[in-house]
């Protein structure tokens, strides 16, 4: 769990690991704050907010582990357009493809409330399909009642019954995260090919 | 007053004020303040908010995530509105920025009302930032051409560059302020363009306690220097892609 910074993430080429493993408990989104570290020692263990050490195992990544930013860590940040740029950008290291930035987070900036568990919901939708399948993250406008909202699309090889099944499952259960938000966000697919 | 633009850069402005841990402070608060900004303020949503813990012990250095809950007040619009959380305040106010002469009094209301509720509030950190996003036409342009604060490579390294950072702290009123200063570069959706965030962050480093009349002199003094910083950051070549008005 070594690579906390999206610099060492794009160097040890082995994002996924991490990010399936630490997004979960939004520890990464934390921790991934790019640009601002200045320095990588050695040795520090990871605490999550349930008690739960989380050593550092791979020894050779252990090496990279322990951080000292520019800013003081401990205190989230008051600007909202940071916050959202940092969330988008690790999403997409975690693989999602994300269409017109500039309208994600105008959405984003009109319903804060979701920023924080969007990285959360990438992590498990792309944790589930696999990496054989393409997920974009976009806004979605609906021109007939003038609704936007946040649409993970997700694209596979074959449409076949497993795979819709996956996707309300998927579906039903990222979105319990978001049920009580200002901001909406749907997982869908358009059927189209891949590529 | 610093230069007037018809485009101005500015994408967020943000002033915050972080309490020291020993202000009096419990779960009420955040309600207390609506009830006093709700007419300007009437939209509020929550957000839960990870912050980190750095604790040193015998055994080492260990991180933990803490979280807490802050409220947003927004205006109708959305563009411009409040954050409370535990010991912190923040106004912040987004694209399109109105002007300093109209964003300060949200920053001295939203203060005011904080202290009256809380009657003493000691600071740990005022801040105040400017976020500035830069739409540059061309793929390859030389910074140098458009700022005067950046990046020199020297003469022995001739490589285009594809992505950047270049930053720096400076010290004001003998170090009992500092001014973050950030030029880089981020992903566009538009095409043949460059896009640069130019962050300028200044803020109170020793805490002290202060009037609220105090307080609001020392933002209006930081947000000078924050003007004459990012004058100071500008080419004229760069300037008239934000059309100042004459």
């Amino acid at each position: 769990m070594a690579g906390f910074s999206a610099a060492l993430l794009e160097k040890t080429d082995d994002l996924e690991k991490f990010s399936h493993n630490l997004a979960e408990n939004d520890l990464l989104a934390q921790m991934l704050r790019d640009k601002e570290i200045l320095e990588i020692n050695e040795g520090v263990n990871v605490e999550n907010d349930y008690g739960i050490k989380q050593e550092e195992k791979d020894a050779e990544e252990t090496s990279f582990c322990s951080l000292q930013y520019r800013q003081m860590p401990e205190e989230a940040p008051s600007s909202i357009t940071y916050e959202i740029q940092r969330v988008l950008k690790l999403i997409e290291k975690m693989g999602l493809k994300i269409e017109k930035t500039n309208d994600v987070t105008s959405y984003l900036l009109l319903f804060p409330d979701i920023i924080d568990v969007l990285p959360t919901i990438c992590n498990r939708v792309v944790s589930k399909i696999g990496a054989n399948n393409r997920v974009h993250l976009q806004l979605y406008n609906d021109p007939e009642i003038d609704d936007k909202y946040l649409t993970i699309l997700i694209r596979t090889r074959d449409y076949e019954e497993e795979f819709m099944s996956m996707l309300d499952a998927l579906s039903n259960d990222c979105l319990r995260l978001i049920e009580n938000k200002n901001g909406w966000l749907v997982i869908t697919t358009d059927f189209q090919d891949m590529e | 007053m610093g230069k007037v633009y018809i485009k101005p850069p500015v994408i967020e402005a943000v002033c915050e004020f972080r309490l020291t841990s020993d202000t009096k402070w419990d779960l009420t608060i955040p309600g207390l303040v609506y009830e006093k900004l709700k007419e300007d303020f009437p939209i509020k949503e929550q957000r839960e908010i990870q912050e980190f813990d750095v604790i040193q012990d015998p055994d080492g250095v260990k991180q933990r995530v803490k979280r807490s809950d802050r409220v947003l007040f927004f205006k109708e619009d959305k563009k411009l509105f409040i954050q409370v959380g535990p010991h912190f305040l923040a106004i912040n106010c987004l694209k399109p920025y109105p002007k300093w002469e109209m964003y300060k009094p949200n920053i001295s209301k939203a203060f005011g009302v904080l202290s009256d509720v809380l009657e003493t509030i000691k600071l740990r950190r005022i801040g105040l930032q400017y976020r500035n996003r830069i739409d540059i036409p061309g793929n390859n342009i030389d910074l140098d051409d458009y700022f005067e604060f950046g990046i020199n490579l020297g003469r022995h390294i001739t490589q285009p560059m594809v992505d950047f950072i270049a930053g720096c702290t400076l010290s004001f009123s003998e170090n009992s302020d500092l001014c973050r200063i950030q030029l880089t570069n981020i992903t566009s959706d538009i095409p043949e363009t460059t896009t640069v965030l130019l962050d300028i962050n200044y803020f109170l480093v020793k805490p002290r306690s202060f009037t609220k009349e105090e307080t609001m002199n020392w933002i209006e003094e930081a947000h000078t220097r924050i003007e004459e910083i990012f004058e100071g950051c500008l080419k004229d070549k760069l300037r008239e892609l934000f059309e100042e008005v004459r």
